[in-house]
């Protein structure tokens, strides 16, 4: 028996010590990220620049949801909160309320394409008429074009703030018709469509490939220019927030304000999404 | 004298060839076989004394009203048929009872100038001093060597060597050192039934007990290890007292001095085993002896 | 019946681990090409300078054909525009004055060295210039020159940019490519089966075809070579297609280091070293935590506990936990380990472990329950009448023998605990973090192998591109928990022989 203790202990004290040696021995400091999965690729394209700029951080990069980071930041669990969408007065209030000060940083811009498939005939819709599908007014995509099938329309969870951006933008108050499906990721978003030819959704500016096509909108399609004049009608701004603003020259300042340099706004530019300064 | 040797039956194996090179000889078997019949009880000292002993089961009284002297280094036998109480009683004496959860007692049981069950009683220690085996052999599972250190080391014996003796000490008195010393460090269960009774009853020896309390001790055994258990019984005598439970009457005719015969919880008959088995003073007893019930 | 049950239990476990186990593995032992090889010399140094040298010097001269014949393409198309841009000249010349100046100001950047794009440019903004002229009818020749040109040019661009593009995704950066910051295009594909993948999408266009107004939109292939027939660029397609092997110089690879190496560019590059280690401390941490209250309190149950109602009570709320859905667990870790007390600032592999913990706990109860339940009774009579306290006979009797049980319970838990997602998302879980070290373990989020599985398969941005590591993940997942659970059964038969003699 005692052996057999004898030789779990050393086993264990070996497995320790091989991670200890393999994992990097950082006493600096560790940087949180939470929220958003739009701002995801751009957050974790930053993260590891970062990362590889300044060895002794460690900066971990969550993806559960802006409402999510939102919460987190208030709880103090995490030091930045990417949100796709501004805070909202209630989540102001609840911060003020534990003494958290959220200030928001631009990181980048999004024009929210409309994704449907690629099979789909139609190129254009206005936005009453994205609308009236997700309310479900419109039920079968010949009535705006298209082949006649019945329209499947699918939404970001409620807890998104890409969803709360639609909602603002094209609901602008209507509610979502029921039957409308909800999925909880961007990446889910542009599964659905690829896989259902008679699918509607919409994700974040990064998440469209050639398997999903983005419709224009009004007759004005996403780019740089339309988004940055707001010509495109959807278009809206990627925060994250801090606790207050962060000490100048502090590795969480460099972190936020990464995306007003060269290097971020090219990083920005290939992830997908539209940088907020034009070099 | 020496027609005690021929009426107390033998055992086809009782001769020279014991196993190890401890075996019995006639000689010893001769003194054995010749006790002390004319002792009688009042002459010997008392180790255990129980007085108006009492053990309920809840409301049941499984022993009633039990007074009685247990001399020291004697070996005494309690008989009785199934659910007469005797094993009940003998578990009483080292508090064994405690185990079972409604189970009460009323009255005393006196060791060494103490009530085995006041309230003050450490029990661990009197466990200590009264060591018990059981009906089946019920060895741990651990090496030889462990099962009968167990004892010794929850006295707090450490030193490696010292437990060593001790060891081999017990299982020289239990007469199984020879067939066992070079596998101390094996598994005790992989021992045969009459090993392992032996064992245990080294286990028990280990902690240097004062009274051997032995409930069936060869019930479950052969008749090859039954005899060896009891020839052992007549080695201990006379360091240890021994009180043994039995169901087999002969067995109590050929190891004990003295013997009781218990029924329904009752004592209805205690005193020396010669006179018992061949002058009982009470019918129930005659009856029993006899085979008239049981 | 018995032995059918079991055929058809092991079909099915085949047909679960079969994908599992062949795509897993082509995470680990594939064709890799040279940029593979390239990626892990810059990247992690694994490999030799002179070798990769080497390498890379071949492979570049397979290439040079392809880059040179774009480069006289480039140079085909800007030499038709460069006429356009001699005629402005001519006139420019002609005209003099002001209007020469403002033109020869413009003209300045259609220089030798300048791109088709830079030409096109400046050729627009000529045009604009003349055509705000006030006599414009002198013009009108150029003009139209111009816009012949520059609609032709650009319609062969946009064919070349797109052809460029693909050329991209399939070999990486091309000569005179600013080089960007992510990582991912850096490099050209690195597995041969996307390799081949890429290969198909550069000699041919896909297009959708809408047509027919009554269906819907077809999926057209076009070989791409008809766009450029006549050019210099159309032996490039043939060329690509037949020395693809000379390009890439793919060489069947056992990558092991997809273990023991961090992610690079969310993961399109590296391994999954982090999430490994993530696990490990998630499952060992649950453990320490649960294996000594659950015993523990098995053994209160079992020899401590009288018979009344509150006991009683208390098993059936254990019961009951044992019910409760996963994700119950992860709120309340969230609520109480991380809100309300703060084990630690923020998400972190102590209030994973403890979470965990808290979801195996009734599992481990119950069978250390069993399990002490089952020691004969005899061990503990004998141990008591040799004088051993009620918890000298526990520890030394008892909980050896119930060993066996008791690991059996652990071996349950331990995959469970390493396996979960959802009490982990909230308390620990992160996508993308670094390796952690021990003392790290108290106060820092992890990757971990469940939730970064669920991560890259639908929240990722790329998820087509790392199929083989989703599908390593969940290899390594499962080769894992059959590890751990191996060592112990192994390490409990071990013991039960020795109980059993």
């Amino acid at each position: 028996m005692k052996k057999m203790f004898k030789k779990i202990a050393n086993c264990a004290a070996a497995a320790a010590l091989t991670a200890v040696m393999a994992g990097p021995v950082c006493a600096g400091e560790t940087i949180v990220m939470d929220g958003s999965t739009t701002v995801g690729p751009i957050a974790k394209a930053f993260a590891e620049f970062y990362m590889r700029q300044n060895p002794g951080v460690n900066i971990t990069v969550g993806e559960s949801g802006s409402g999510n980071g939102a919460k987190s930041l208030m709880n103090k669990t995490c030091q930045v909160a990417n949100m796709s969408r501004f805070m909202k007065d209630t989540e102001f209030k609840a911060a003020a309320d534990t003494g958290v000060m959220p200030v928001a940083h631009v990181v980048a811009l999004d024009g929210l394409p409309i994704l449907v498939h690629p099979s789909n005939a139609v190129k254009n819709l206005t936005v009453a008429q994205v609308r009236e599908i997700f309310m479900g007014k419109i039920t079968n995509w010949k009535q705006v074009g298209g082949p006649d099938l019945a329209i499947v329309s699918v939404s970001r969870d409620t807890n998104s703030g890409t969803y709360e951006c639609f909602n603002e933008l094209v609901m602008g108050g209507e509610k979502i018709g029921e039957r409308t499906e909800y999925v909880g990721s961007n990446g889910a978003i542009r599964q659905r469509v690829q896989s259902t030819p008679a699918a509607i959704g919409y994700a974040g500016l990064a998440f469209v490939d050639d398997t999903v096509k983005a419709l224009s909108i009004n007759g004005i399609s996403a780019s740089e220019a339309t988004v940055r004049n707001g010509t495109y009608p959807i278009a809206r701004p990627l925060f994250m927030f801090t606790d207050g603003y962060p000490k100048l020259g502090s590795h969480l300042h460099r972190l936020v304000t990464l995306c007003l340099t060269e290097e971020g706004n090219s990083m920005i530019k290939e992830t997908g999404f539209i940088a907020t300064t034009d070099y | 004298m020496s027609t005690v040797v021929d009426a107390a039956p033998k055992h086809p194996n009782e001769s020279s060839h014991q196993a190890g090179d401890s075996g019995i000889t006639m000689h010893r078997m001769k003194s054995f076989a010749g006790r002390d019949d004319s002792t009688g009880i009042e002459s010997l000292e008392v180790h255990v004394q129980s007085r108006e002993f009492s053990i309920f089961y809840g409301d049941n009284e499984a022993v009633r009203s039990l007074s009685m002297d247990i001399p020291r280094s004697r070996v005494t036998a309690i008989i009785g048929p199934s659910g007469c109480g005797k094993s009940t009683f003998l578990r009483a004496i080292n508090r064994m009872n405690d185990l079972i959860p409604r189970c009460h007692t009323a009255g005393e049981l006196i060791f060494d100038d103490e009530n085995v069950y006041d309230p003050m009683v450490d029990v661990v220690q009197l466990r200590q001093r009264i060591g018990m085996v059981f009906q089946k052999p019920n060895p741990f599972p651990k090496t030889i060597f462990d099962n009968v250190a167990y004892g010794p080391r929850l006295q707090g014996e450490r030193n490696r060597s010292r437990l060593a003796d001790i060891v081999e000490r017990s299982l020289r008195e239990a007469v199984l050192w020879d067939e066992v010393k070079d596998r101390l460090h094996d598994n005790a269960l992989g021992l045969s039934g009459g090993q392992q009774q032996r064992m245990c009853l080294a286990r028990a020896l280990a902690v240097n007990p004062e009274i051997l309390l032995m409930d069936e001790p060869t019930s479950a055994l052969d008749p090859r290890s039954t005899a060896s258990i009891e020839a052992l019984i007549g080695q201990l005598r006379g360091d240890y007292t021994i009180i043994i439970v039995t169901h087999n009457m002969q067995q109590a005719a050929r190891v004990s001095d003295f013997t009781a015969f218990m029924y329904e919880g009752l004592l209805i008959e205690y005193g020396n085993t010669t006179k018992l088995f061949t002058n009982p003073a009470n019918k129930q007893t005659e009856d029993y002896i006899t085979g008239r019930f049981g | 019946m018995g032995f059918f049950s079991i055929l058809v239990m092991a079909a099915a476990l085949i047909l679960i681990l079969y994908p599992i186990i062949s795509r897993g593995l082509s995470a680990y032992i594939f064709r890799a090409t040279s940029e593979h090889r390239r990626v892990q010399f810059t990247e992690f140094g694994i490999g030799s300078a002179q070798e990769i040298e080497r390498e890379t010097a071949e492979v570049t001269a397979a290439r040079q054909p392809v880059f040179d014949m774009i480069v006289a393409h480039e140079k085909d198309l800007k030499a038709e525009l460069q006429e356009a841009v001699d005629q402005v000249h001519a006139l420019a010349a002609a005209e003099g004055g002001f209007l020469q100046r403002s033109l020869e100001r413009r003209l300045k950047r259609a220089h030798a060295d300048a791109s088709v794009e830079e030409y096109l440019t400046v050729l627009t903004d000529v045009r604009k210039s003349l055509e705000g002229q006030f006599d414009r009818e002198r013009f009108t020749d150029v003009i139209t020159l111009i816009t012949e040109r520059k609609q032709r040019v650009e319609v062969e661009t946009k064919k070349l940019t797109e052809m460029k593009h693909a050329l991209r995704d399939l070999l990486g950066p091309l000569p005179g490519d600013r080089i960007t910051e992510l990582l991912r295009s850096h490099y050209g594909q690195t597995r041969w089966d996307r390799c081949l993948h890429y290969q198909d999408k550069f000699l041919y266009r896909y297009e959708w075809d809408y047509s027919n107004p009554e269906l819907s939109g077809l999926k057209m292939r076009t070989p791409r070579v008809e766009d450029f027939r006549g050019t210099d660029l159309e032996p490039a397609f043939a060329y690509v297609r037949d020395n693809l092997e000379a390009m890439m110089q793919p060489r069947l690879t056992l990558y092991w280091q997809f273990l023991t190496t961090d992610s690079r560019d969310a993961h399109f590059f590296g391994g999954i070293w982090p999430e490994v280690l993530g696990t490990f401390y998630l499952t060992i941490g649950a453990m320490l935590f649960a294996i000594p209250i659950g015993v523990i309190a098995a053994i209160y149950l079992c020899e401590y506990a009288r018979p009344t109602k509150t006991v009683s009570l208390l098993r059936s709320c254990i019961s009951t936990l044992a019910g409760v859905p996963s994700i119950v667990f992860g709120l309340f870790g969230l609520a109480f380990f991380l809100n309300t007390i703060s084990v630690s600032e923020s998400k972190s592999v102590l209030a994973g472990s403890l979470t965990l913990a808290l979801m195996i706990l009734p599992t481990v109860i119950r069978a250390s329950e069993e399990a002490i339940l089952a020691v004969p009774f005899t061990y503990k009579e004998a141990a008591l009448g040799l004088g051993a306290g009620r918890w000298r006979t526990v520890l030394t009797v008892i909980l050896p023998a119930a060993l066996p049980g008791i690991l059996t319970g652990i071996v349950i838990s331990m995959g469970r605990a390493a396996g979960e997602t959802a009490p982990i998302i909230f308390t620990a879980a992160v996508s993308v973090g670094l390796a952690l070290s021990p003392l790290q373990t108290l106060n820092s989020p992890t990757p971990a192998l469940p939730w970064n599985i669920y991560n890259l398969c639908t929240e990722h941005e790329a998820v087509d591109e790392i199929r083989h590591v989703q599908f390593g993940m969940v290899f390594t997942l499962v080769a894992l928990v059959l590890m751990l659970n191996i060592i112990a059964i192994a390490l409990r038969a071990r013991i039960s022989r020795k109980l059993r003699g």
